[in-house]
């Protein structure tokens, strides 16, 4: 896939737990985008919801933050997030890629609480929004089973309709559509297997190349 | 119409335990519920004090008359004092979860008034507008909004202190109220709505019948 779609692109990339420890998607996602030629940064906070973007927000399980090609720095302790404004005034970067869907999705909920989701996704995508910088937000993977998070495809479906329909300005994408569901494996019913962050940061970055931001 | 700042609205505290929007979280998935709103509107000619339980206080003016919705605690009682000119009023109310509770002070036959509409909406859009009718006049029945200098309707049969809401086109638009299927007042102006915008239109009374004002519902 190496063609350098993205030179001279500056790209960065916030989440949550997908983002947040060295091997999961914070490795495969980042090394696409610079394969593709995009200077990258990316910062995962683990269990950060969106409008945790806008502030200084605790973690409270882990940060990795990880700056073109060197490697990724993982914090366990104090972690917090970085304001969204804060980031691209120091970055100047050409798209924010946000990967949000887990962390707002409530499965240990019965319902989707979306007046609170809608809260989330807003207070983000208009942080982003008033700085004109152009942004994607990545919604969540199918599951192979609900595991300890209770992550049932019913739900991910609902999130994603959900998030296809909130996050404009910013461009959806849809990561159900990249494989069917149980095809990537967990290891916990929400974080994948080497093999599913490979799949899914390569599918990820195949979808920026093919919609860039400018 | 330019909404109040989150931290003037940081006020409406929670009377059982005086904490604002403590969100229930479960780790990683989101809340345990949903999260519930609280806004105030003012409609009155002048200045309007809202003074919560715990001693914060804003102002509501003709040219700022409403304020952002803040996030608040489901299921606990809410409490605020309401003052203009020399006159008080205390509210309690409690929201439901999901639920968008605006608080609206009103110009009465002999004095001002508190009128409380809710709603749970579902329609969050980022390409369409949102039009919601909440009427808040007893005297209009079966209150609708429709489009001003046309037969078409986009939200009807409002019941008091009910809201009805509905997908529409980002579109220039003028609307107005029809009471009993009846037009009344004079048609609003909207100007050129915008994708994702929600909008409420309260319908209130006035010395000269049924009124609307439209509110631009804004996050913090």
């Amino acid at each position: 896939m190496s063609n350098a779609a993205l030179a001279g692109l500056v790209l960065l990339v916030i989440g949550d737990s997908h983002l947040a420890t060295p091997n999961y998607l914070i490795g495969p996602l980042h090394d696409q985008l610079i394969e593709q030629g995009a200077e990258v940064h990316s910062i995962g906070v683990c269990g950060a919801n969106a409008a945790d973007w806008v502030t200084t927000s605790p973690g409270d399980c882990g940060r990795a933050e990880r700056r073109g090609n060197e490697p990724a720095i993982k914090i366990q302790d104090g972690a917090s997030t970085t304001p969204i404004t804060e980031l691209i005034e120091q970055g100047a970067p050409d798209a924010v890629v946000v990967v949000i869907g887990d962390t707002i999705a409530a499965y240990n909920n019965e319902t989707f609480p979306r007046s609170w989701a809608y809260q989330q996704v807003s207070t983000l995508t208009r942080a982003i929004a008033e700085t004109g910088v152009k942004c994607y937000w990545v919604g969540p993977g199918w599951s192979n089973n609900p595991g300890r998070f209770n992550k049932t495809n019913e739900r991910v479906e609902e999130v994603s309709d959900f998030l296809a329909e909130n996050v404009a300005p910013c461009t959806y994408i849809d990561s159900t559509q990249f494989a069917e569901p149980g095809d990537w494996r967990t290891i916990d019913g929400q974080h994948y297997t080497g093999s599913g962050y490979r799949q899914w940061g390569q599918a990820i970055a195949e979808f920026i190349v093919e919609n860039p931001p400018k | 119409m330019r909404p109040i700042s989150v931290y003037a609205l940081a006020l409406f505290c929670l009377a059982a335990s005086g904490t604002v929007y403590a969100q229930p979280q479960l780790y990683e998935t989101g809340p345990a519920e949903d999260a519930s709103f609280v806004r105030f509107i003012s409609l009155l000619p002048d200045t309007l004090e809202v003074t919560a339980a715990g001693g914060a206080r804003l102002t509501l003016t003709p040219e700022n008359a409403s304020t952002t919705w803040q996030a608040v605690r489901a299921n606990t009682p809410l409490t605020a004092k309401l003052h203009h000119r020399d006159r008080s009023e205390d509210i309690t109310l409690t929201a439901q979860p999901g639920e968008f509770v605006t608080v609206v002070a009103l110009v009465g036959d002999a004095d001002w008034f508190v009128d409380i509409g809710r709603e749970s909406p579902d329609d969050f859009s980022a390409f369409r507008v949102s039009l919601g009718l909440m009427n808040l006049d007893p005297a209009c029945g079966n209150a609708s909004l429709g489009v001003a200098d046309s037969d078409i309707e986009i939200v009807s049969e409002v019941e008091h202190r009910d809201v009805r809401r509905r997908q529409i086109n980002p579109v220039a638009l003028d609307i107005r109220l029809l009471c009993d299927g009846q037009p009344t007042g004079s048609p609003v102006a909207m100007g050129t709505l915008r994708a994702g915008d929600r909008w409420t239109i309260v319908a209130h009374p006035g010395k000269d019948g049924p009124g609307l004002f439209p509110v631009l519902d804004r996050m913090p």
